[in-house]
C-alpha cells in the first residue's frame, strides 16, 4: 500500500513529496529505543522501560521536545503529538513484543519453538515464497531504504511471485511500512550527539 | 495428538486433506485478526532487532540498491537457512499474523505429506503465540 492509498486517519503526519506521478516518501523520526538512546544519550535498556511506562514515556518527550528545533531540521513536518503518539505506539508494541518473546523461551515451549524454527529454515527450496515475505519486510522495515518509493516495493513483491500467496491482498501493502525511520547519521547524531560504535543496520534495539 | 491452531477456513481446508495426513493432529480453532492497523505494523518493522550477521548484511546492501531488479535478486538469492532462531523469532513478530495466515493457506493448498503439515503447524504455532501476545494484558 502506498501513501497515496491510506486514508486520512491511516496516514502519517507529512512525510511524502509528490514527484511527477510518483510518490516520493521521506523517512520519518521514530522513536525507537536504539534511535531514542542514540538521540538522549541514554542507555537503550533503560529508553526501553521508559516506553513502556506512561512517565517513561513523558520523560523522553520532554527531553526530545528540549531538541524541538533539531527534530525539524531533520523532519520539516515533525510534529508534537505525532512524536507522542509514536512513543505510546512504541511502547505498547514493546509490551507486545515482550510477552511474545517470553511466549517463545519458556521453559515449556522452548522445545516447540526450537522445531518450529528449524522447520521454517528448512522452507528454502520447496517453498521460497516464505523467506522471500520475510526478507522483503526486514528489508522495508530497515531505514532509509533507497528504493522506498511508491511502486517499488510492490513490484519487487509481485516479481518476487507473492502475488499467488496473497492473492487480491496487496502484499506490499500487507507488510511493509507506509513511511522509512529516518537513517542513522554516518557521522554526528541527528541532534549533534556521536552514534554508538557500531551500528546495527535494522535494530531498534532489544526490550 | 499434536495441536494445530487453524481459522475455520484452514480447518476445512485441512479437512479436505487425505485422511493419513490428518491422523495423529488435533485442530484447535484459532481467531485470527482480520485486520492489522498501518501503525502497529510499522512499528513492529521499526522495532526488528538483529543478531544475525547475515540478515544485517542483506538490509544493508537493500539500502544502496537503486534498482528493483538488484533488490529481487538479492532477495531470491538469499534464504533463511542458517539465521538464528531470535532473529527468526524477531522476524514473524514483525511481519504479524495475517501474512502468516497467508503462508499457511498456501501450505494447505499444496500439502502432500507429514512433512508438510509439520509446516503448518509450526507456522500456525507461531501465530497462535503472535496472538496471544498481541491480546493477553
Amino acid at each position: 500500500m502506498s501513501v497515496s492509498q491510506l486514508s486520512p486517519a491511516d496516514a502519517p503526519s507529512g512525510g511524502d513529496r509528490r514527484k511527477g506521478s510518483r510518490v516520493e516518501i521521506l523517512p520519518k523520526f521514530i522513536p525507537t529505543p536504539e534511535r531514542l538512546s542514540q538521540y538522549l544519550e541514554m542507555n537503550i535498556q533503560e529508553v526501553a522501560l521508559s516506553l513502556q511506562s506512561v512517565d517513561g514515556r513523558r520523560l523522553l518527550f520532554n527531553k526530545l521536545m528540549e531538541h524541538e528545533q533539531d527534530l525539524r531540521n531533520i523532519d520539516p513536518a515533525f510534529n508534537p503529538d505525532f512524536l507522542n503518539e509514536q512513543l505510546e505506539l512504541a511502547g505498547e508494541v514493546l509490551r507486545q513484543k515482550d510477552r511474545f518473546l517470553k511466549d517463545v523461551k519458556s521453559p515449556e515451549k522452548k522445545g516447540l519453538f526450537a522445531r518450529a524454527w528449524e522447520k521454517m529454515k528448512s522452507f528454502g527450496k520447496g517453498h521460497p515464497f516464505v523467506s522471500a515475505i520475510l526478507l522483503l519486510a526486514l528489508i522495508a522495515g530497515g531505514t532509509a531504504l533507497a528504493l522506498y518509493a511508491t511502486g517499488n516495493l510492490e513490484l519487487a513483491a509481485t516479481k518476487l511471485g507473492l502475488g499467488k500467496v496473497f492473492g487480491a491482498a496487496d502484499a506490499a501493502g500487507e507488510m511493509m511500512p507506509p513511511v522509512p525511520g529516518s537513517p542513522l547519521p554516518p557521522g554526528a547524531g541527528e541532534l549533534a550527539v556521536p552514534p554508538p560504535a557500531q551500528p546495527i543496520p535494522g535494530a531498534g534495539g532489544p526490550i | 495428538m499434536n495441536t494445530l491452531y487453524l481459522t475455520g477456513e484452514e480447518k476445512k481446508a485441512f479437512g479436505a486433506l487425505p485422511a493419513e495426513l490428518q491422523e495423529g493432529w488435533e485442530v484447535v480453532v484459532e481467531a485470527v485478526p482480520s485486520h492489522d492497523d498501518i501503525q502497529h505494523r510499522s512499528m513492529r518493522l521499526h522495532l526488528v532487532h538483529l543478531h544475525d550477521k547475515k540478515l544485517m548484511s542483506i538490509v544493508e546492501r537493500a539500502r544502496t540498491l537503486t534498482d528493483v531488479g538488484t533488490l529481487v535478486s538479492l532477495v531470491s538469492g538469499s534464504d533463511l537457512s542458517d539465521v538464528n532462531d531470535a532473529d527468526l523469532a524477531e522476524l514473524c513478530f514483525a511481519i504479524g499474523p495475517i501474512p502468516l495466515t497467508r503462508i499457511i493457506r498456501e501450505f494447505l493448498s499444496q500439502a502432500k505429506d507429514d512433512s508438510d503439515i509439520e509446516g503448518i503447524q509450526s507456522l500456525a504455532t507461531v501465530r497462535h503465540s503472535l496472538i496471544s501476545a498481541a491480546f493477553s494484558a
